[in-house]
């Protein structure tokens, strides 16, 4: 087994240390440093689980390592780690006294765990953490090592906050969020009550009121620009003209901030009535046949049972309802393909041109960039927080 | 059944060690030599679960590694060559199984 561990911690070190000096340090190194990790402590712990996660890994450099020569040498730590995960097994078997039932759970947690923990580490703290230091940083680009960036303090913050441009797109935000939630939600409810109020055909409205969240948001988008706002030919001025009114140009500065909510309200409201209808099938059938034998009409029944009984649930859809709003991007890119228009300029498009601009005038500026993020997470988290605090959940209780 | 499950994960990770070939790409080789010996290592010590949970976890890597670098006959290939190379080990897994409760289940 000494042979086997030692030989399985040595080579993905000399292949860690090739990999370097060859090529320098980079994401393919690191499946080789975890390997070099878990055959230490697999070696120290005797553990069955957590030699299998070593071979694992070190199959894992095979495939990252890019020299031939450090790739061999993982493929070797790979047939070293099964040796020692063969030896490490005999060894249990040869030491019943070892076995620990509850050690063993133990490792088995963590062993399972904590591949998806790292993942989760590198691929969404990582970019988090990063984002709040950029925030107050100073930098060329996106990309740019960190040796690169200059302090600048609340700088980025007073930046955006000076700009009309970020002003107006919270402006349209908040305006989404108030107007379009008020309207969205309604709607939803509303759906909602009448899909579950025993009408026929419920399976049918149901879908076709869905349908537009499994269609493209883009081919949504072009529907509506091309179909229903054309001003020549769409629905919305074929009506208008059908009653002898004069053509609207849905598309003009003035009336395109509310072209894009309505079109947006209109895919949005099938995933919110579905959240209602699952809210509303958990409220018990009790409640209602007790309402209907005191008399009380279907409409006194939704406003007595079925909205308070509903806390919980829009808590729920306020809550995805902040988090679309805040990341609202698409429909506003779709109005304003070309050049970003101040009515329909969102904070993600801000950011967007911020970071990455189009003209060619305009410096990049990924710290202001990073700023407009964490802004819009304050914001996200902060009407989440307030909406813990004003909407209790009141659960049915059977 | 361990037979069928070791000759079908055998032939599966031989086969993909030929395709590793047409051209040459060094990785693919070295990552499907190591599923012939694993599957070799299954055959020869059948007592030894953890080797096929080894084998099932390193052709999941393989399918999600190779997936980028080849042309689509080559991931479909690869795809149903790696699922041949889990039912296998499933396969000598259940052999093993059945030969400890004697074919019934736990």
């Amino acid at each position: 087994m000494i042979a086997a561990s030692i030989l399985s911690i040595a080579l993905p070190l000399l292949a860690f240390v090739l990999q370097c000096v060859l090529a320098g340090f980079s994401l393919v190194c690191v499946p080789s440093l975890l390997t070099l990790v878990f055959a230490v402590i697999a070696f120290w712990r005797k553990g069955p689980v957590l030699s299998v996660v070593t071979v694992i890994l070190s199959f894992l450099q095979i495939a990252m390592l890019n020299i031939q020569l450090t790739a061999i040498l993982g493929l070797l730590s790979t047939v070293a780690a099964v040796f020692m995960m063969l030896s490490i097994e005999k060894y249990r078997d040869d030491h019943p006294e070892l076995a620990d039932p509850k050690a063993a759970t133990k490792q088995m947690i963590i062993g399972f765990i904590l591949p998806c923990a790292i993942t989760l580490l590198v691929m969404y703290a990582y970019p988090v953490v990063r984002t709040f230091l950029m925030s107050f940083f100073d930098m060329p680009n996106i990309t740019a090592p960190i040796a690169e960036w200059d302090f600048v303090g609340l700088g980025k913050y007073t930046k955006i906050f000076a700009s009309q441009s970020f002003i107006r797109s919270i402006q349209n935000m908040l305006m989404i969020w108030i107007v379009g939630g008020v309207i969205t939600l309604a709607l939803a409810l509303l759906f909602a009550v009448i899909l579950t109020s025993g009408i026929r055909f419920k399976k049918f409205f149901r879908a076709a009121i869905y349908m537009p969240n499994v269609i493209s948001a883009v081919a949504l988008a072009t529907m509506w620009i091309q179909y229903i706002f054309n001003q020549q030919y769409g629905m919305l001025n074929s009506i208008i003209k059908f009653f002898n009114g004069t053509p609207i140009n849905w598309l003009s500065t003035d009336m395109k901030f509310w072209a894009m909510l309505g079109s947006f309200i209109f895919g949005a409201v099938g995933y919110y009535m579905l959240i209602f209808i699952s809210g509303i099938e958990k409220i018990p059938a009790d409640l209602y046949e007790a309402a209907t034998i005191d008399g009380a009409s279907k409409v006194q029944q939704a406003f007595k049972i079925t909205f308070p009984l509903l806390k919980g649930v829009t808590k729920t859809n306020l809550t995805f309802w902040t988090i679309n709003t805040a990341t609202f991007y698409l429909w506003s890119k779709m109005f304003s393909p070309v050049d970003t228009e101040a009515s329909v300029i969102v904070p993600v498009m801000y950011l967007y041109d911020t970071a990455f601009p189009s003209k060619g005038n305009m410096r990049a500026d990924a710290g202001a960039a990073a700023a407009v993020g964490i802004v819009l997470a304050v914001i996200i988290l902060a009407v989440y927080l307030i909406m813990n605090k004003l909407i209790k959940d009141d659960e049915v209780e059977l | 059944m361990g037979t069928a499950g070791f000759v079908t994960a055998l032939a599966a990770s031989l086969l993909s060690l030929a395709i590793s070939f047409i051209p040459v790409q060094f990785v693919n080789i070295l990552m499907t030599l190591f599923l012939v010996f694993m599957t070799v290592m299954c055959r020869l010590l059948p007592e030894r679960s953890s080797l096929k949970g080894c084998l099932v976890g390193c052709a999941v890597l393989t399918i999600v590694f190779r997936f980028t670098y080849m042309t689509t006959l080559g991931k479909l290939l690869y795809i149903v060559l790696m699922l041949a190379v889990i039912v296998g080990a499933v396969l000598m897994q259940k052999d093993i199984n059945s030969r400890f409760t004697g074919g019934k289940k736990a």
